[in-house]
């Protein structure tokens, strides 16, 4: 604004001066220097005058200016009281209601994780019992099948420890039956062969002679 | 001539060996002034042969030494060529088991064979019989195994009774 008053009152003395210049044209008669003082001291006091009166405007706008600032700085800062004022009891307002909410999420998000923790607890311990109830059956079926098993192992190993020694029996008693066998041909000989007298050697020998006689061994030499 | 007399009463391949070694003894002394022939007959050959020798001898047409000498060849010839019967048997034989065996030889046999005897122990008793490559054994050790397992069932029986 102050600017703009400046801007105003030099516009002003310049018109001047130049209507005094067009002036002093027309009255070439005039000595120069009186002119050119009286034009210029009728400027100086036109402007001292002007200013004057822009100065006082000035003042009156500033000073309206300033009951204006301060009209508005007041207004203003009642107005961002308020607004503060709101905004602070918005912000307490949500500020409140965001805990309330937190809380009441956290109590629903601790119940919903208590809930599923039993849950899941009762369907761990549910699959729990099943599978241990699977492993039981299934840990007494094996039992079962591997008992049957062994029981046949048993029984097949018996039968096969029974048929070994039968026929361990049956071969010791063959090589029994064979020794006293020759035991007793053995000791036959020796006493018989002892015990015998020349007059019973003689007829042993005469009957290995008929028997050999009997069996056509002398067929190209009987008579 | 005939040398049957003789070699009849020739029993065993023992008694021809020493008949053969008499025969050199007789021929050398034929020879000898002073040899007594009949005495060496008495002392060098078998007895069984003595008598029938000097009677064939007696009997010759000839009783030269060189006539003698050719019948001494002659039977040791004969002798030579008398069949054997080889008997192995269990026991030293005695004179009896040699009679008893020539008389059954002679008796089925023919003269002309001789046994070769010879002592196999483990017989027991009875005979190894061989000749001409033909070979026959009966024996008391295979009577008794025989025997035995004929009897084998019968023998079972007894040690499974005596065994329980």
């Amino acid at each position: 604004m102050f600017a703009i008053l400046i801007t105003v009152i030099t516009v002003h003395a310049w018109r001047t001066a130049r209507y005094h210049t067009q002036e002093g044209n027309e009255k070439q008669k005039l000595p120069e220097e009186v002119e050119a003082r009286h034009i210029l001291s009728n400027a100086n006091r036109e402007a001292v005058e002007i200013i004057r009166m822009a100065t006082e405007k000035a003042l009156e706008i500033l000073q309206s200016a300033e009951s204006v600032k301060e009209s508005t700085t007041s207004s203003l800062a009642k107005e961002l009281t308020a607004v503060a004022q709101q905004h602070k009891q918005y912000l307490e307002s949500a500020s409140l209601k965001y805990v309330e909410t937190y809380e009441h999420m956290a109590e629903q998000a601790q119940e919903e994780y208590l809930s599923t923790l039993h849950e899941a607890s009762q369907v761990m311990a549910g699959d729990a019992k099943r599978t241990l109830d699977m492993f039981e059956t299934f840990l007494k079926d094996q039992t079962i099948g591997y008992k049957q098993q062994m029981e046949k192992k048993i029984e097949d190993l018996r039968n096969n420890v029974n048929e070994q020694v039968n026929e361990y029996k049956k071969e010791k008693l063959k090589r029994i039956d064979k020794s006293i066998n020759e035991i007793i041909i053995s000791v036959a000989k020796i006493v018989i062969g002892h015990s015998l007298n020349v007059k019973e050697h003689n007829e042993l020998v005469l009957k290995a002679l008929e028997e050999a006689k009997k069996e056509g061994f002398f067929s190209h030499l009987e008579l | 001539m005939n040398y049957e007399p003789i070699y009849t009463n020739l029993r065993t391949t023992a008694e021809r060996g020493m008949v053969f070694a008499a025969i050199e003894v007789l021929i050398d002394a034929l020879y000898k002034k002073g040899g007594d022939i009949n005495s060496l007959i008495e002392t060098e050959m078998p007895n069984a042969v003595v008598r029938p020798l000097k009677q064939a001898l007696t009997q010759l047409p000839d009783t030269s030494p060189k006539a003698m000498h050719a019948y001494l060849e002659g039977l040791r010839k004969q002798l030579a060529m008398l069949r054997t019967l080889s008997l192995e048997i269990a026991f030293d034989p005695t004179e009896e088991t040699i009679a008893v065996l020539t008389g059954w030889i002679r008796e089925y046999l023919g003269n002309d064979i001789i046994m070769d005897l010879s002592i196999d122990r483990g017989l027991f008793g009875g005979a190894r019989v061989s000749y001409e490559g033909r070979y026959k054994e009966i024996n008391l050790a295979m009577l008794i195994e025989n025997t035995i397992q004929q009897q084998n069932e019968s023998i079972h029986a007894i040690l499974e009774h005596t065994s329980v």
